[in-house]
């Protein structure tokens, strides 16, 4: 045996023999000695663009020792598509179908946010049912993006099952909007003043039907992943955010609740900030508490959101018990739609809107100068600001678990990059 | 890393736990039924405010440029002789010739905002979502060439292709070579 060893050694040499033996010195750093027969190195790791587990185009450089971490850089802008100066050429009607585009995950929420800012820019009020769909509809869709979240931090962790449970139900959400915008992605569906179409005839009952079903999956999901023992071992004290960390990065929506902050705009401690009907409604900000490990660990991050889930289901239950009959084009509370001129030109002003989306907090500026197009648009996107923190993160971790923290974050590229 | 034999064996007890819990979940959905389809084979049954590719009715239309100009990406491209009316008897744009009416497929994003300001209601979204073709200038669709072979919205290639075998494909595209409109259903589907 040991003779192989050294024939496959010496065999190995003769292939390389003009490689000076300083040049192997240098590249170990400080003088190597005769003793010192393992050598380690730093090394760059190169993560992405295209990896299963970025979410997407992000490209992470690890400066790696071994298996440990000790930094991570994001590298981002690999699906920049100047969303927001195309926004500045447009008319305010016709960039909703590029808010899509966005946050993908949640196309719906991102309509809202761009509309409800046009919509303060002109000072237009929605009827009562326009305001009632979109909370519905909405919150719909944070299931959705909550479900699509869910699923993939099973596969970043190795957990492939529960990703097929996941996009089971977040189908029959599909359907749902399919049912009611015509499209299962880019929804386009809210429009600058209610909605584009009112709800079809029936579609409350579809979607109480839809609950009806999906509550009782959210447990299943719980056994299946959330109190898996592996599942646990992996997130629980891995990548803590502290609630100051979280403060000073700006961080928002399951994040920075996941530290223990209840920061909720739906449940803003300022009346000003306050939008649609949220306060109408009753339900829960979650907030975590470190049951698994160290308060602000990725388990703590994840267990939000399906907390969340069950919220927004109560939230649905609600809005559909409180919207009102459906009636015509209007400006009566069962209207689903303000009639707008056409060419919409709100008066020379800006504003800044910030929602609440499924991922944090979304936030539309737009200023007028009294033309039909906006003079400035610009998003803050809620996944930008999260990812900015992996950095702080990411310290010495082990390689394994970059890929839990990076998940447990819950990013959109379409979003960071806009 | 386990500390102790103790921890050890708690550690290895959870994970069997969890496993087991996870293994009932996947046997119960084991005998219960598939809830995928197997498509092409069989419908995927599409709601009908579906936004697919465009049905145009050309004998309606004014070239009145409203849905070109709300397009967002600009992707669609009228041309007319001289200006086109609604003659009320019939029904029916008359006038100048409609030389062209194209929709660049590379560009629309289905968005469905061209339908909304159309005076004549003759622009619509169909129920076709597949238009795959070989090159890039047959994803432009001319139109108001494809209506004088009396179609509303272009025939696919799957669904010439697999017109033969599957008995659905062929009825769509029976439906298509006579020019009906999709867009009648009720607003939601009974499944
Ligand atoms: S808006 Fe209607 S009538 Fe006018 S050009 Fe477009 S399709 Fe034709
Ligand atoms: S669906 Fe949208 S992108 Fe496509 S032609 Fe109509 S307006 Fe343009």
């Amino acid at each position: 045996m040991t003779t192989t060893q050294s024939q496959t050694e010496q065999s190995f040499r003769i292939q390389t023999p003009d490689a000076p033996p300083e040049a192997y010195d240098r590249a170990s750093g400080d003088g190597a000695t005769d003793q010192a027969d393992v050598k380690t190195e730093e090394m760059l790791v190169n993560m992405g663009p295209q990896h299963p587990s970025t979410h997407g185009v992000l490209r992470v450089v690890l400066r790696t020792d071994g298996e440990m971490v000790l930094e991570a850089i994001p590298h981002i802008g690999y699906l920049h598509r100047c969303a927001e100066k195309i926004g500045e050429n447009v008319a305010y009607f016709q960039y909703i179908p590029y808010t899509d585009r966005m946050d993908y995950l949640a196309g719906m929420n991102e309509n809202w946010t761009f509309c409800l800012a046009a919509e303060r820019l002109a000072g237009i009020t929605l009827p009562r049912r326009a305001e009632l769909i979109r909370i519905i509809i909405c919150e719909l869709n944070r299931v959705a993006s909550h479900l699509v979240s869910f699923g993939t931090y099973g596969l970043d962790i190795g957990a492939f099952t529960p990703f097929l449970y996941a996009f089971r139900e977040r189908e029959y959400v599909l359907d749902l909007f399919e049912m009611v915008c015509g499209a299962r992605l880019t929804y386009s569906y809210f429009t600058v003043g209610g909605s584009t179409h009112d709800l079809p005839d029936g579609y409350t009952d579809k979607i109480i039907e839809f609950l009806d079903y999906f509550e009782p999956k959210i447990p299943e999901y719980n056994d299946l992943l959330t109190y898996n023992h592996i599942f646990i071992k992996r997130t629980a004290n891995v990548g803590v955010i502290p609630k100051q960390m979280a403060i000073d990065y700006a961080l928002t929506g399951p994040v920075i609740r996941g530290s223990g902050i209840a920061y909720d705009l739906r449940r803003p401690d300022d009346a000003s900030k306050r939008y649609g009907l949220y306060h109408e409604m009753d339900f829960d900000v979650i907030t975590a508490k470190g049951e698994m490990g160290t308060l602000g660990d990725c388990w703590d991050r994840y267990i939000i959101r399906m907390r969340e889930m069950v919220e927004s289901c109560k939230i649905i239950r609600q809005a559909i018990k409180m919207l009102p009959a459906p009636e015509g084009v209007g400006n009566s509370a069962g209207c689903y739609r303000v009639k707008l001129p056409r060419n919409f030109k709100p008066e020379a002003g800006e504003v800044y809107v910030e929602t609440e989306n499924p991922r944090g907090i979304l936030g539309f500026y737009l200023e007028s100068q009294g033309g039909p197009i906006p003079y400035r648009c610009k998003a803050r996107a809620a996944t930008f600001c999260n990812l900015s923190v992996t950095t702080a993160v990411c310290k010495d971790v082990l390689l394994a678990d970059v890929p839990a923290i990076i998940g447990s974050i819950d990013i959109v590229m379409g979003q960071v990059d806009r | 890393m386990p500390s102790t034999p103790e921890q050890y064996f708690k550690d290895l007890w959870s994970t069997i736990k969890s496993i087991t819990i996870g293994l009932r979940i996947t046997l119960k959905y084991m005998f219960s039924k598939s809830v995928t389809i197997d498509y092409p084979f069989e419908k995927l049954a599409f709601a009908p405010r579906f936004r697919g590719i465009h049905e145009f009715e050309a004998d309606k239309c004014i070239a009145c440029d409203q849905c070109a100009k709300s397009c967002p990406v600009d992707c669609i491209y009228i041309d007319k002789s001289a200006p086109r009316k609604i003659d009320k008897k019939t029904g029916k744009a008359a006038g100048g010739e409609l030389l062209r009416y194209a929709i660049d497929y590379q560009k629309c994003m289905f968005c469905a905002l061209c339908t909304e300001p159309c005076p004549t209601d003759c622009i619509h979204m169909g129920k076709n979502h597949d238009l795959s073709s070989y090159s890039r200038h047959e994803m432009i669709v001319e139109f108001a060439e494809i209506d004088k072979k009396g179609l509303r919205t272009p025939i696919p290639l799957w669904v010439e292709r697999n017109a033969g075998t599957i008995e659905w494909v062929a009825k769509e595209k029976e439906r298509l070579e006579k020019g009906e409109l999709a867009t009648t259903a009720a607003d939601i589907p009974s499944t």
